[in-house]
């Protein structure tokens, strides 16, 4: 529905026009109204929408005008007998008005009146001179803008601005491309909305959410700003499923509440539909804390055919989420343990019917294994194609605790063979002490002694980052020309930069959040009873920083690539040691949480490493990954050595592993497995040794499959 | 002090080898075998042009994988053609990693010694086919095959504790599923057994780079052949 918003601006006798001054576009409507914004620039014509009727302008015009405007005959002439029509953005046609031009100048810029009211009769003057008969508010707009450009009122005419795309790219678009920014995006007309809408966002976000220094280093490729076209939402989600088993599924924004949910196929529609909609709200992953743990209270007495249904159900509905969010699986995250963690074993179970069932979580232990091996069997046997699922990721953590449980070693077996025929399985090791929640592949969180003490209430534990903004490494050294000093300096200014982004962001986001049930993020406001805080705990959050091409910045600092000498790695060390003292403090500074991060999106690797060959060409042809005359050019991602540096897996990762303890938010290594198999066992062997013997945090194994679009088979190798 | 060794070639972390284990596997050169359907041609004759990679050197990438790495596997060509390689394996044992040994049964001697010293923990033995094709499929004429069964005796006396298997790779046309039988007789009572799917790459008999491969239901036939006379049998092909 179209709300109108009347506006009243005083009106400027001498030179009001004609008709109703909140009838034409350029007054600021209700939310919707981008929506049909949308409609009409994609048609290109204003369509009858509502039982609106057209309107027609004749005498009134005539009168008003003659009355008003010292304009000569035969220009009023002009004006009656072409009866002048505009097509606004609302579905409808309305009186020419120029008064509205000088209306919305002055409210959407804050222009003079005077000044306004010049520029529109300026702007008659030109739709009159052309003899049109009609004219849209999209080119009133655009001769507007003209006339600021002319006038040198820069700043005045990108408040003025519109957003949105030609008509050539919205056809391509809606016809023919499919969304190449985001690999888990599917093509479809959810996911081209998807993609009109992070268009238009993302250029709100530069002009609006973020200054123009920021949004400058963004576009000239210094900085990463994530997720732009989701400016309006925090970047990730992680939480325990006992919010849901407590509360219900209770969305504001929905037209029904649930109670807890009584049955495991109940409670794990809520956990999906919960995710769902956390997508709604969150631009990167939904991560659920130990879910085999907390839905075994549920489990009790559940055969092993009945278990295995039960994931099969909570996988397959993670994954064929094609009706949600731009036609997107959900981005989610199933945290798995097979020990009970020594931070769960004392914690009140909440069971059926949102109840607590008199035990610990300790006394799950057997339903909780068996879940863990349930959903590992469906995940090894893959989709209906034996193709592996991609969401949801299951992260099995490793504690101390874990090699002292029984069963250990069957079912480290077991995923490691997961492992090695899918790629599914994550690894995550929780050394000494320390407990993670995971939220994307490279995302994880650790908890600290306040987050240990959330841990006895577990439907308190919710953590969000709010935003991810990633730094180019390697540009930094094409500016510092060899200088250490320099080098550490471009650093250091980047990193203040990065900091003044995330506030820039943190306000932005406040702002919505503040409007509680009436703004946007209304969900994440939600204060249940027994909770002293809303869904989304501000004072918990944290910023990401981000780290692209650290491999690259060495070599172009030094000549070495981080694994080709100590020097080079040492160098490498430093500056991500560098990197981290530098949040620790900018975090005591400005009250926010950074934290280094290794950036996720591979697409950034390929963004930075393009800007780079275009403005510093010399410098970035020397260390680019990739084939630069295919256009296939990447730096390596964070701290990763080169992919096809010649190594053997445990020098990789026992070299990315140094890095690991440095990066707060979370790191992964990826062991390259190629078209060879190994037995589990020998898996499971590598990844007992990388806990004991490494500071690796996470590792995961990629196989490389083919999957025959003809026959439907997948295989593993490379079959071309 | 190992100047009895030829090392070809080394990699230092191979998960595929021997189930369950990190292993080292260090490649020795020459073989004193030309199977036509062999694949890694350039360990058994050219080895003039192959770079030799200091065994000192060897022992100190060794060395930086301690903890890592499970088990040394020293392979060829024929490692048993080398004099020096008992003193290498003493070696390794002593830096406290197991030790593995690949061989084409030639050598029982110095088989038998490194068992009774009990200096290994695993060791795979080609049978490449039944007693009596033998000469024509290692591609030498008149060839004694004596050793080869006193090596096949050694490695089902050996204690439990080594692991042992015996491995056959299932070449089209040179080894039948008659041969296969007659294999599984030879081995009856050993622990393990591996068939192994034949690859067309790079033989030394360019000839055999044109043969078809068994299917997989042949090769499976085979192995329940073989599974008829050992307790194990590891089906090594996709």
């Amino acid at each position: 529905m179209v709300v109108k918003e009347k506006v009243k601006v005083k009106k400027s006798k001498k030179n009001s026009l004609a008709g109703k001054a909140s009838s034409v576009d350029f007054l600021k409507k209700g939310p919707g109204r981008s929506q049909d914004e949308k409609v009409v620039s994609a048609t290109g014509l204003g369509s009858k929408k509502n039982g609106r009727k057209r309107k027609f302008a004749g005498s009134k015009i005539k009168a008003k005008a003659s009355g008003q405007l010292d304009l000569s005959k035969d220009f009023i002439k002009d004006v009656t007998d072409t009866a002048l029509f505009v097509k606004t953005s609302s579905d409808d046609i309305e009186n020419w008005n120029m008064e509205a031009i000088a209306v919305s100048l002055v409210k959407e810029t804050g222009l003079s009146a005077k000044r306004a009211n010049e520029i529109a009769s300026k702007v008659e003057e030109k739709i009159l001179k052309a003899d049109l008969k009609n004219v849209t508010s999209k080119l009133i707009r655009e001769l507007v803008n003209a006339e600021l450009v002319e006038r040198g009122l820069e700043e005045t005419r990108k408040k003025y601005l519109r957003l949105g795309f030609p008509i050539y790219d919205v056809k391509q678009i809606v016809e023919n491309e499919s969304n190449k920014d985001n690999a888990n995006v599917p093509h479809g007309p959810e996911a081209t909305n998807l993609t009109l809408a992070e268009g238009i966002k993302k250029e709100f976000a530069l002009l609006r959410v973020f200054s123009q220094e920021i949004s400058d280093a963004h576009l000239n490729g210094d900085i990463h700003l994530h997720d732009l076209g989701m400016v309006d939402r925090p970047y990730c989600s992680g939480q325990s499923l006992e919010y849901v088993k407590k509360y219900g599924l209770d969305l504001t924004t929905s037209l029904s509440q649930a109670k807890p949910a009584k049955h495991p196929e109940v409670l794990i529609g809520h956990l999906v539909k919960f995710s769902a909609a956390l997508q709604c709200h969150f631009s990167g992953a939904i991560g659920w804390d130990a879910v085999n743990l907390f839905l075994a209270p549920y489990l009790v007495g559940k055969s092993k055919k009945e278990l295995r249904q039960l994931a099969q159900v909570l996988i397959y509905e993670f994954s064929q989420q094609s009706v949600a969010r731009g036609g997107q699986a959900i981005f989610s995250d199933l945290n798995i343990y097979w020990e009970i963690p020594d931070h769960f074993r004392e914690v009140k179970a909440i069971g059926p019917g949102g109840k607590y069932t008199g035990k610990k979580y300790k006394d799950y232990e057997k339903e909780a294994q068996g879940f863990a091996n349930a959903l590992f069997e469906v995940f090894q046997e893959g989709d209906a194609s034996g193709r592996p699922f991609f969401f949801p990721k299951p992260l099995v953590h490793i504690t101390e605790r874990f090699f002292k449980t029984k069963g250990h070693q069957k079912f480290l077996n077991f995923i490691s063979a997961v492992a090695a025929d899918k790629g599914s399985t994550y690894f995550v090791f929780d050394r000494r002490n320390e407990a993670k929640i995971s939220e994307c592949c490279r995302l994880s969180f650790k908890l600290k002694k306040t987050d240990i003490d959330d841990a006895k209430t577990p439907w308190k534990m919710r953590y969000s980052a709010l935003q991810n903004i990633s730094i180019n490494l390697p540009k930094i050294a094409y500016r510092a020309q060899g200088d250490d000093k320099k080098l550490f300096s471009i650093l250091a200014d980047r990193m203040e930069l990065i900091a003044r982004a995330h506030r820039e962001k943190r306000l932005f986001l406040e702002n919505l959040l503040k409007k509680k049930d009436n703004g946007p993020l209304g969900l994440l406001t939600v204060q249940k009873k027994d909770d002293k805080h809303p869904y989304l705990r501000l004072f918990r959050s944290t910023h990401l920083v981000g780290i692209v091409g650290l491999n690259e910045m060495v070599q172009a600092h030094i000549g070495e690539q981080l694994h080709e000498s100590k020097e080079a790695l040492r160098l490498g060390l430093k500056i991500i040691a560098a990197m981290k003292l530098q949040c620790d403090k900018m975090s005591k500074r400005y009250g926010l949480n950074f934290v280094l991060e290794q950036t996720p999106a591979e697409t950034t690797t390929y963004r930075f490493a393009k800007l780079d060959l275009k403005w510093h060409p010399r410098e970035a042809e020397k260390v680019v990954k990739g084939v630069i005359e295919n256009d296939e050019v990447y730096y390596t991602n964070s701290t990763q050595l080169n992919l096809s540096a010649p190594m053997d897996p445990i020098e990789r990762i026992r070299i990315e592993g140094m890095f690991h303890p440095l990066i707060d938010a979370g790191a992964i290594s990826h062991i390259w497995l190629g078209e060879s198999q190994p037995p589990a066992a020998s898996l499971a062997n590598f990844v007992e040794k990388t806990f004991h013997l490494t500071e690796a945090a996470q590792i995961a194994f990629s196989p490389e499959f083919t999957y025959c679009n003809d026959c439907g088979k997948t295989v593993r190798g490379i079959f071309a | 002090m190992f100047k009895n060794i030829k090392i070809g070639g080394i990699e230092p972390a191979s998960m595929l080898e021997r189930p369950g284990f990190i292993s080292a596997i260090v490649f020795l050169l020459g073989c004193n075998f030309r199977c036509p359907f062999c694949h890694n041609p350039e360990l058994v004759t050219t080895t003039e042009e192959i770079t030799l990679y200091p065994t000192e050197e060897v022992l100190k990438m060794l060395k930086a994988k301690k903890g890592w790495v499970d088990s040394v596997i020293f392979t060829g060509g024929e490692p048993t053609l080398h004099p020096g390689l008992p003193l290498l394996i003493k070696e390794v044992r002593k830096m406290g990693f197991q030790a593995g040994l690949h061989t084409n049964g030639t050598n029982p001697a110095m088989l038998k010694d490194l068992l009774a010293e009990d200096l290994l923990s695993y060791v795979a033995m080609d049978v490449k086919n039944r007693p009596a094709k033998y000469g024509e499929t290692v591609g030498i004429k008149d060839f004694d095959v004596e050793p080869v069964k006193e090596n096949v005796r050694l490695m089902l006396n050996a204690k439990p504790e080594v692991d042992t298997i015996f491995r056959t790779t299932a070449v089209p046309d040179l080894v039948t599923e008659e041969d296969i039988e007659e294999i599984g007789k030879w081995i009856k009572g050993g622990k393990k057994a591996a068939l192994q799917q034949f690859r067309t790459l790079k033989c030394i008999d360019k000839e055999y780079e044109k043969k078809t491969p068994y299917s997989k239901e042949t090769l499976n036939r085979m192995a329940d052949t073989l599974e008829k006379y050992v307790d194990q049998v590891e089906r090594e092909f996709i």
